[in-house]
């Protein structure tokens, strides 16, 4: 059976394609097979594809799911006794929301991963990080939205961590002016999710014309553009104006989902968004087949991670296109890719239940 | 007969809040020369074409087939309109609005129609032209007993507008019928309703075997339009295709191959769409016992095979062309599943007779329509079971 151990110590960018590709052959075959044995849903679905998991096959063969199924059930591959930690999506309210359900070893290793990953980017050494967030995002414990655990698991990289923002999401001048005082002129990591960012800590300090001090700082975002996407501003307006208001010039987007949380994609300085040797992505078309590069389609996650839920080969409703292979200016290896937003919509043809809309 | 009706938060597309409400008889001569009048004037649109929805509308009121519709109401009975029906539409039937507004008004009835906030193309071209033809002096009284409005969700606009209501047709999902239906209307309030349906194809291998090619593609493009034009939303569309005979094997490696080489050309999925597709077929593996394996060839077809006819088959629903697929032997090994939401049976294969005597002789508890495949979608005066025309009009005895 395929150890994480054996590859966790690894440099997460080390590996080219071709043996990351053997890799995972072999990694995800026994995935699939301890969630084929441990998800009846899993297994029912698998059955029904005719898909042999007892079979060698390649990364793009194995089946993937939906990631709007883990909204419609709950699926595990361990006892549920064995659950210490339920992750959800960040769903708009009303919405169905995704559980994902993690045992202790599950919980670990994503933290593992999503050190080894930023560090790669940011460094070692732990930062003075500022969240900008308020702290009621994180106060349940056990049960996580997506923004909440991102800020758990990033803030393992900070040090005398500060939230910005208040209990209704105004600017906390006070904690942010203390922490500029402190470690103005120093490295400092700034963390969360884009529109937040983007309209609750720069555009509110530019409407009270107040700048910070940041010329040594990094953000590190992620979350989508969807919010911001309606006001027109683009990673490069925001970077522009990011650099204007807080002096911070190294900004570092992430891509990821709560269903893979840990094995994140981070862009890099050559603005591509990087898979690592725990992850990879496959880009489909409207009928599934691959696209070739530069062809924009549906984005496939694949992660090495999950293992206690059924979540290794996920197809999601983003779209993007693959860059290159082994050839970013960056030097890191593997698949690099960007996002082009969502998937549009489809109006609803039929005469189904409508009188409230 | 001048009714107020709601005006506070309550978009006229057509008409205004101010109605006269005295009935017609059935067919009335200026109604049946408005409905002639509206298909002439859609069917010179070129907007008409561009939807073969609205196309079927427009060539169904013309005034030859209004004629014909006619006929069956000569019964020698006094009848005249109940007088205000309200129509509340469902949004993504695109023109259903329009069949329900010329039914209540070819009842005799003044008229109401609630659409939704949101319109599809289809519906846009129908309210401009059913207001330009309004518009012509020749149809000032009607023009005084008709309007189309919109308003944001909420019951107080609803329940205002069906205090009035001498009729109420609803469209909708069961919720909708529910909730409008508790809302006060006149004890004489005559209540249609059209809930959730569920409807199936049946087909007998034999038949379809035994098919020459031309037939056979014609076959198969009345099975696109019954399914694949509406994406398989309509309750009228089939889910479930059902196999008799004792050749299904055979029969589906004629059938499915043919569906897909049309579909191809004819029929295209966002990636949205696709996404919702897989979502609903691995939802279903999951949630559908029955489910043994997938069939699919690319997305375009995707086959459900069932092992045995779920107990609560209306549940198993397909979309953007998935299909649950079940092989009987005959028409008798179904008749257990059959329940009362089931609505249309599409078939091929199978005379009128044989079937007339399947629904009577097995006393079926489900099923108000049974269309020969391609005809699903095809609106009716009867519609779910209701004669339309008969329910919205009171016949008056005089002895």
């Amino acid at each position: 059976m395929f150890d994480l151990v054996s590859v966790i110590d690894l440099p997460p960018f080390s590996m080219a394609q071709p043996d990351k590709d053997s890799l995972f052959g072999e990694a995800l075959g026994d995935l699939t097979r301890h969630h084929y044995s441990g998800c009846g849903e899993y297994r029912r679905i698998l059955d029904a594809l005719g898909f042999d998991p007892s079979l060698a096959h390649t990364t793009r063969e194995y089946p993937y799911l939906p990631v709007r199924l883990f909204k419609d059930f709950e699926l595990m591959s361990v006892p549920s006794a064995d659950i210490v930690k339920t992750l959800t999506s960040s769903g708009t309210s009303g919405q169905a929301v995704s559980k994902i359900y993690l045992d202790r070893a599950a919980a670990v290793t994503q933290t593992k991963v999503l050190s080894k990953i930023v560090s790669d980017f940011i460094g070692p050494q732990r930062l003075p990080m500022l969240v900008i967030d308020s702290t009621t995002t994180v106060k349940d414990r056990q049960h996580f939205s997506a923004r909440g655990a991102g800020i758990i698991g990033f803030s393992m990289f900070g040090r005398d961590v500060t939230y910005a923002l208040d209990d209704d999401m105004a600017l906390d001048m006070a904690a942010i002016e203390a922490f500029a005082e402190k470690h103005k002129g120093g490295p400092v990591l700034l963390f969360g999710f884009t529109s937040i960012v983007f309209l609750h800590l720069i555009e509110a300090l530019a409407e009270k014309g107040l700048k910070l001090p940041f010329e040594q700082g990094i953000l590190i975002h992620g979350g989508g553009w969807k919010k911001l996407a309606d006001i027109a501003v683009d990673n490069e307006a925001f970077k522009a104006r990011l650099a204007d208001i807080t002096g911070i010039e190294r900004v570092h987007n992430y891509y990821g989902m709560v269903e893979q949380t840990g094995s994140i994609f981070m862009e890099c300085g050559a603005g591509r968004l990087h898979s690592s040797i725990f992850s990879d992505i496959v880009i489909r078309g409207n009928d599934f087949s691959e696209c070739g590069q530069g062809e924009k389609g549906l984005v496939e996650l694949v992660s090495l991670l999950p293992s206690s839920y059924p979540g290794h080969v996920l197809i999601t409703e983003d779209i993007g296109e693959w860059l290159g292979v082994d050839d970013c200016p960056c030097g890191r290896l593997g698949k690099t890719f960007a996002i082009h937003g969502r998937a549009r919509q489809a109006e609803v043809r039929g005469c189904s239940d409508t009188f409230t809309s | 007969m001048i009714r107020s009706l709601p005006d506070e938060g309550v978009d006229y597309l057509v008409g205004g809040p101010s109605l006269s409400a005295r009935p017609r008889p059935p067919f009335d001569s200026l109604a049946c020369e408005f409905t002639g009048a509206l298909s002439k004037l859609l069917r010179g649109r070129a907007a008409t074409n561009a939807y073969t929805d609205l196309a079927t509308f427009a060539f169904w009121c013309r005034e030859a087939n209004v004629k014909r519709l006619k006929q069956a109401y000569d019964d020698g009975q006094v009848r005249l309109g109940r007088g205000l029906a309200f129509h509340i539409a469902p949004s993504n039937v695109p023109v259903n609005f329009a069949f329900s507004l010329v039914m209540g008004l070819l009842a005799g009835n003044a008229n109401v129609v609630r659409v939704p906030s949101a319109l599809a193309p289809q519906a846009v071209t129908l309210i401009d032209a059913i207001r330009d033809v309004l518009s012509e002096d020749r149809f000032d009284e009607l023009a005084k007993e008709t309007a189309i409005v919109s308003y944001p969700r909420g019951r107080a606009i609803t329940a205002g507008f069906s205090a009035l209501a001498d009729a109420r047709v609803i469209w909708g999902g069961d919720a909708t019928v529910n909730e409008i239906r508790a809302l006060p209307a006149a004890s004489r309030c005559m209540d249609l309703c059209f809930g959730d349906r569920y409807s199936l194809c049946v087909l007998n291998a034999e038949s379809v075997l035994n098919l020459p090619d031309e037939e056979m593609n014609r076959l198969v493009r009345n099975f696109f339009n019954d399914t694949y034009v509406l994406d398989q939303n309509a309750c009228s569309s089939p889910q479930v295709v059902i196999w008799t005979g004792d050749n299904p094997d055979a029969a589906g490696d004629r059938f499915w191959p043919a569906v897909k080489q049309y579909v191809g050309g004819a029929y295209e999925l966002e990636a949205g769409q696709a996404v919702d597709k897989l979502v609903a077929t691995m939802s279903s593996i999951i949630s559908v016992n029955e489910v043994t394996r997938i069939v699919s060839d690319g997305i375009d077809v995707v086959r459900l095979n069932l092992n045995a006819l779920p107990a609560e088959l209306e549940t198993a629903r397909g979309r953007y062309g998935m299909f649950f697929e079940y092989t009987a032997g005959t028409l008798e090994d179904i008749v257990d599943a059959i329940r009362p939401k089931f609505q249309t049976m599409t078939y091929f294969g199978f005379t009128k007779d044989e079937l007339a005597s399947f629904v009577l002789d097995k006393r079926l508890v489900g099923f108000d329509r049974l269309v020969p495949v391609g005809r699903a979608l095809e609106m009716d005066l009867v519609w779910d079971g209701n004669d339309i025309v008969r329910h919205l009009s009171r016949v008056i005895s005089i002895l």
